[in-house]
């Protein structure tokens, strides 16, 4: 019975979502009336989530685990915040400042850290895949594209020169395409198994 | 007072930035700290993001507005968020598979419209598209290289897209011979892996561009922070 309900439940929203697809002006408000409810429930597993990160935190403290003040200061960074929130109101500098200047710092610098991360990884990867069709043309594209990008590949602007450089351009283009209709031929593979109860991932 | 709490933000920022930066010398406790911080501040963000913009207008606002016929299309998603709740306790654990079964209908319904009319359909039209003669013709003299340029986008295209597997994960050694690929699409993989390499090393490229120059600003900041530093005393 239960099995039957969720079955019953997951093809009933998603045909009734395929379905707007095709007949959007009638079937419009019932889509739009189904989205909502499922925002819902996303923004609802959401909270659920941040209540198991603080929970987690908790316990840490709790069970006195070595680094466990790391946990406090998460748990009173999320204090602070909540607390400064909904004291003020998303506007406020208070709240602004505090978000720009925890966010903009930290995740400027973890891209800076990417920086020296990926240089160190490419050569990883040349050392331990070695010389292959694929690591070669990684190679040799992301050399070209970075040279193209600075200026430093410099062919002209008109005839011969020009076309080779927008060939280049080009190029990466190519493999792009085939990988974007290959990510949606898989998505449209596990969307329709999903949708057909071969895969289940709302649970037995 | 408005000049040292502007000075308190950046001496937090620059501290910040050098906890973060610390993570170049190898993993430690300052690292650790930074990112504790930052998933907490940005935790308590996301749910004052989900409080203001999702539950509020989409939930809290009918009731207090109380109009019977709104609160009445509420009573679903009222009762379905109801079971996501219960379903964390350990004994209502079965509950939840109701409210994840209406997401995973959501999810691959919207799945299935981006796949088809986001990438499948506009994609495979580029390609068509690259193959109208009026394009060829559009340029004098360059017939030959737009016609290459068409071939190369479809060989390139098909080459890469031989490259994926569709099928399922084969169980055993005979079946997995038994369901070997023919020669010609091993062959086609093979020039794919060169695309799929040519187009992952400009994303690479990409990326590490935007990277560095995020260093240089850190760099200059932590730079510009010192010099004012000494320029104070």
């Amino acid at each position: 019975m239960k099995k039957i309900l969720a079955v019953s439940i997951l093809l009933l929203i998603g045909l009734t979502v395929l379905a707007g697809y095709f007949f959007p002006q009638a079937l419009g408000p019932i889509l739009n009336l189904v989205i909502d409810w499922g925002i819902l429930l996303i923004g609802t597993a959401a909270l659920i989530g941040i209540g198991y990160l603080i929970k987690t935190h908790i316990s840490r403290i709790a069970r006195r685990d070595k680094q466990s003040f790391l946990s406090l200061v998460l748990l009173l960074a999320f204090a602070v915040t909540i607390i400064i929130g909904l004291i003020f109101s998303f506007n406020h500098p208070i709240f602004t400042d505090l978000m720009i200047n925890v966010q903009y710092p930290v995740e400027t610098s973890l891209l800076a850290v990417l920086a020296v991360v990926l240089l160190t990884a490419s050569f990883r990867l040349i050392s331990t895949r070695g010389w292959t069709p694929m690591s070669i043309a990684f190679l040799c594209s992301s050399v070209i594209t970075v040279g193209l990008d600075a200026g430093s590949i410099y062919l002209g602007t008109e005839g011969a020169g020009a076309e080779i450089l927008n060939f280049l351009r080009r190029l990466p283009m190519v493999g792009a395409r085939g990988i974007l209709l290959g990510m949606g031929l898989g998505g449209l593979i596990v969307a329709l198994r999903v949708l057909l109860t071969i895969e289940k991932p709302y649970g037995e | 007072m408005t000049f040292s709490y502007e000075i308190m933000w950046i001496v937090f920022s620059f501290l910040l930035t050098l906890m973060v930066l610390s993570y170049l010398l190898g993993d430690n406790i300052f690292f650790r700290f930074a990112s504790h911080l930052f998933i907490g501040v940005m935790a308590g963000y996301v749910v004052l993001l989900i409080s203001n913009q999702i539950l509020w207008p989409y939930l809290v606002k009918p009731i207090v507005n109380w109009t019977l016929p709104g609160v009445l299309w509420l009573l679903i998603p009222l009762i379905l968020i109801f079971m996501l709740v219960l379903s964390q306790f350990k004994r209502f654990t079965w509950i939840g598979s109701l409210p994840l079964a209406y997401m995973a209908g959501l999810a691959a319904a919207i799945a299935v419209g981006g796949a088809v009319f986001g990438t499948l359909l506009p994609q495979s039209r580029a390609i068509v598209d690259s193959f109208d003669p009026a394009m060829w013709y559009a340029v004098p003299n360059q017939t030959w290289l737009r016609i290459l340029n068409a071939v190369l986008m479809l060989v390139g295209t098909v080459a890469t897209l031989s490259y994926f597997h569709f099928g399922r994960k084969r169980k055993s050694t005979i079946e997995e011979e038994m369901e070997k690929r023919p020669a010609i699409l091993e062959g086609l993989s093979k020039v794919g892996q060169v695309f799929i390499g040519i187009s992952l090393g400009a994303v690479f490229a990409g990326v590490f561009s935007s990277s560095l120059l995020a260093l240089i600003d850190r760099i200059l900041f932590i730079g510009q922070f010192i010099t004012n530093l000494f320029r104070s005393f």
